[in-house]
């Protein structure tokens, strides 16, 4: 079968993607191609590696020769930082969600019915949100949409968003292990970004946790279905591990229709998570917190261009 | 396919001589700074920090600022060790971290000291002859300054601003005053005629 995609049209959408100038119709063309093509990564790679290769061609400065000698005596003054596993990664999990897994298989036929009406009250609530969004005057500003809370199960998310049980399930994984589920540990969101970038889709304009108390521990490379993105892991000084995951548009793993709205689950005796989508990606930031920790959380989050 | 450019030998050797080194390859050079030996972090400083300090320097503008950036990454490398040798070279990485966490700095200022104007030049085509001592690494800057003059000026200056700089494309739209399709057009040729002109070179 012949390729319908001109190599040129390839190559600068690849191009796009690793200056991070495409817009997000683009975007969604880069990562159905991406999907479709595999091969499309090796080109990503291949300009990745031109990109960043610009330094190369400075005309070279030296640093002052002192600098060397300052650098040593404060290396050998430095206490090797010793990383232990994160406390959070001992919290008993497995017993934890084998329990509440137990109640709710008891309960999950009086709650389905309960569920099954507010899953009908939220489509309705986010149907009359839409509604009044389009109805605003376009001067208003609609930076700070409303938001939605659903109090809800874990069998229930099962059942209904298979996509949001593979984002908890993946977010308990990574605080079972702590500081190991960090593949590219960093503290600096740009350069996080920048080593990410040709492994996974990434946002041109990335959300990222900034507030002082926040410490970006890294970020992975995670897959869920067909869809690809990455997970950022912050250690919170009173609320613990936090999960923030930037995952491409797909059709699977099935997760609710997300806009720009934030949908709030927080889930009984369980992480609870704030999701919403910008169009080109989903987002979504995973921790044990409440509804409103976690709306005090995502007021953190700030956008920057990588 | 991917480039096949061998990567750039530590900088400081057009201006130092090089000792023997006493590790076998990069893993056995990052084995030594886990291990927290001193001489191992000289060793690193002394191969790159003159690629570190430069980059930093171009972004940053100024010398103590590049020279405390270049310690900063280097005692980090020291206290945590987050090189991976299986995902790419060390001087691309020390080149990624110092480009990130440069710009990273700027952006925390709100600073942007310097105009559009003054960068038109920066990644011009360097008019000075390159050592013939050091033929290596002039060979390697040459084949980039070539591919780079090669480019239109306006593909140029636009990587030049959206990579050094940390511009964000519409920032660049705005200050060169063309429509920020232009300006996305004229990057991502930019990118893609400086990898053919580069894949040529090596081909030759």
């Amino acid at each position: 079968m012949v390729d319908p995609t001109p190599h040129h049209r390839f190559e600068e959408l690849a191009a796009g993607y690793v200056l991070g100038n495409l817009d997000s119709e683009e975007m969604a063309e880069f990562q159905q191609l991406a999907t479709e093509h595999p091969d499309l990564w090796e080109e990503v790679a291949g300009l990745q590696e031109t990109l960043d290769l610009l330094p190369f061609a400075l005309t070279e400065n030296q640093p002052k020769p002192s600098t060397r000698a300052q650098m040593m005596q404060a290396a050998a003054q430095a206490t090797p930082i010793q990383h232990n596993a994160h406390p959070q990664s001992q919290r008993p999990w497995g017993k934890i969600f084998g329990s509440i897994a137990a109640v709710m298989t008891m309960a999950l036929g009086l709650q389905t019915v309960y569920f099954q009406q507010q899953l009908a009250q939220v489509r309705q609530e986010l149907a009359e949100q839409k509604s009044l969004m389009a109805s605003l005057p376009s001067t208003m500003p609609q930076t700070a949409p409303r938001n939605v809370v659903i109090t809800t199960t874990d069998t229930f998310v099962n059942q209904n968003w298979q996509g949001v049980e593979q984002i908890l399930v993946d977010h308990r994984k990574s605080l079972k292990k702590g500081l190991k589920a960090v593949d590219i540990p960093s503290s600096q969101p740009m350069e996080l970004a920048a080593l990410l970038r040709a492994q996974a889709p990434m946002p041109s304009a990335m959300p990222i946790l900034s507030q002082v108390s926040f410490k970006l521990l890294g970020g992975s490379v995670c897959t869920f279905g067909k869809a690809k993105g990455v997970r950022m892991m912050y250690d919170t000084e009173h609320h613990g591990q936090v999960s923030f995951y930037q995952i491409s548009r797909s059709q699977r793993p099935e997760l609710p229709q997300l806009t720009s709205e934030k949908l709030y689950l927080a889930i009984q005796d369980g992480p609870g998570g704030v999701f919403w989508s910008d169009g080109e990606f989903h987002y979504a930031i995973v921790s044990d917190l409440s509804a409103d920790e976690l709306k005090e959380l995502t007021s953190a989050v700030e956008i920057v261009e990588s | 396919m991917l480039l096949k450019v061998p990567q750039p030998h530590p900088s400081s050797e057009e201006n130092r001589p090089i000792p023997p080194s006493q590790y076998a390859d990069t893993n056995d050079l990052v084995a030594a700074i886990k291990r927290q030996e001193l001489d191992a972090l000289g060793y690193l400083f002394d191969h790159y920090s003159s690629l570190v300090y430069t980059l930093a320097y171009k972004i940053l503008g100024n010398s103590p600022e590049a020279e405390d950036l270049m310690q900063e990454i280097f005692l980090g490398l020291w206290e945590r060790c987050t090189y991976n040798p299986s995902r790419g070279s060390l001087s691309s990485f020390l080149a990624t971290v110092t480009r990130s966490r440069a710009i990273d700095r700027l952006r925390m200022k709100g600073n942007r000291r310097r105009i559009i104007s003054q960068w038109q030049q920066s990644l011009s085509p360097n008019p000075s002859p390159t050592p013939l001592d050091h033929a290596s690494q002039s060979e390697k800057r040459q084949a980039l300054q070539q591919a780079l003059a090669e480019l239109p000026k306006e593909y140029r200056q636009v990587l030049d601003l959206s990579y050094f700089g940390g511009y964000s494309q519409s920032q660049i739209a705005e200050q060169l005053d063309k429509p920020l399709g232009t300006v996305k057009t004229w990057a991502r040729k930019g990118l893609i005629q400086l990898r053919q002109s580069l894949q040529a070179q090596m081909e030759l």
